[in-house]
Formats: C-alpha cells, structure tokens, sequence
C-alpha cells in the first residue's frame, strides 16, 4: 500500500484499507498507550507506523506533518470508540486505567 | 452574533458559508449538539466546494454504526471572520455543526419564539483549546 496524498479526496477503498493498516499498528501500542495518554490523539502514518500523540487532533497531525508534508495521516482518540461521535455517543472504548501521574 | 432559526419548533439550524479550494458554498447546518466536532459535510458537498482530506478518523454514527471518513481544512465565516476549520466527511446528507465550534461561545436556543443565536462573549474569549 502506497501512502495517499493530501492533493484529493480519497476513495472509499482507499479509507477503507488505510484504517485497517493503522489500526495493525495501533493494537499492539494500545495497552501501553491508554495507561499513559488516555483521551490524547495518536495520528498514525499507515503505511510506515511513524506515529505523533497530541492533546487534539489537529496538534498530533501537525507534529507529524512536519515529517510528511503531503501524506493523509490516520488519527485515533486513546481509550474511545472513535474520535467524532453523533447523537452524543462519546463513549470510551473501555474503562480508564488508573491514573499514574503522566496527564 | 450569529443567528438562526429553529425550524418546525424542532431542528436548530443556521446558514453558514463554507469556502474550498473550488467554491464557497452558503449551508443550512443543522446545530447537533451530539455531535462533538465542527462540522459535517456529505462527500458529495465536499467534493463540489474542492475539498482536500488531510486525514482519516472514525466516526460513530447515531445509529451505532463506525465509520472511517476523511477530515479535511476548510475556511468557514464565522462571527464575520474567515476561521479554519476541521470539516469531517459524513455518509448523512444533512449538514451539521458540532459542539467543538461552539466552544467559547454561548449558544442560546429559544423554542419560544424559534430563535437560535450564537454570541461570542469576553469573558470567554481568552479561552484556546487546541
């Protein structure tokens, strides 16, 4: 898989695979990053697994664009279902771990 | 001051105009406050203004169902200002603002007289959450 460019508008086959892609990389991270950076964004390059952590969506994605000026990133929200919700449904992924003194 | 109306005495919503790379577009946004982004626009409409995705992230629809959808940057006129703004691609065609604009403002629905007016305010101004 090829890394998709910010130059259009990508199509549902190519969403499709690179949140497969990212999430291949975010799974093996997740338990060491919900203890640490609960309720943080993860902006992931799908294609080499460089990834950034920010306090919003937009800072994880800048730190990582400095690097990759032009490539689509994929972007979690640490500890929750998704990072935008409809219909109020802003439910975490699980419950948060305990709290150990990084946030 | 933004204003809008709240129309059949049910759905808030105002007209904001939306600038992209091809187009500006005036919307109808409905004001979800369950939705906890800044705005959401149907593939078809960003497509038509030229917007360009800078980013992949999964949504979590009303209905349950988990998406993923591009994000990309647009310009919005807000409060007489051009302000840049995260527009996440949806499946539902009706367009919406969410609450993550709205922060630092007061957003005050009347369903007495059907008015929906959207302040900025000083004593939230200094506020920056991103």
């Amino acid at each position: 898989m090829e890394a998709l460019t910010t130059d259009h508008l990508p199509t549902r086959q190519e969403i499709n695979a690179y949140g497969e892609a990212a999430r291949k990389i975010y799974e093996p991270l997740r338990s060491k990053l919900e203890a640490k950076y609960w309720g943080k964004y993860i902006t992931i390059h799908p294609v080499n697994g460089d990834y950034a952590i920010g306090r919003s969506l937009e800072a994880a994605d800048n730190k990582l664009r400095k690097k990759y000026p032009e490539v689509i990133f994929y972007t979690i929200r640490i500890g929750y279902r998704a990072v935008a919700h409809f219909g109020g449904r802003g439910a975490s992924d699980g419950k948060r771990p305990e709290r150990n003194g990084h946030d | 001051m933004i204003k809008g109306k709240i129309e059949d005495g049910l759905h808030p919503k105002t007209r904001v105009e939306i600038s992209g790379n091809f187009a500006a577009k005036k919307f109808s946004l409905l004001v979800d406050t369950g939705f906890d982004l800044d705005i959401a626009l149907h593939h078809t409409e960003a497509s038509n203004l030229g917007l360009k995705a800078f980013g992949v992230v999964s949504l979590d629809y009303a209905n349950g169902e988990k998406a993923d959808e591009p994000i990309c940057l647009a310009r919005v006129l807000w409060h007489g200002k051009w302000k840049r703004t995260t527009i996440a691609l949806s499946k539902d065609e009706e367009p919406a603002i969410g609450t993550r604009l709205m922060q630092d403002l007061v957003v005050t629905l009347n369903f007495g007289n059907n008015r929906l007016t959207i302040e900025e305010h000083a004593k939230f101004k200094s506020k920056k959450r991103r």
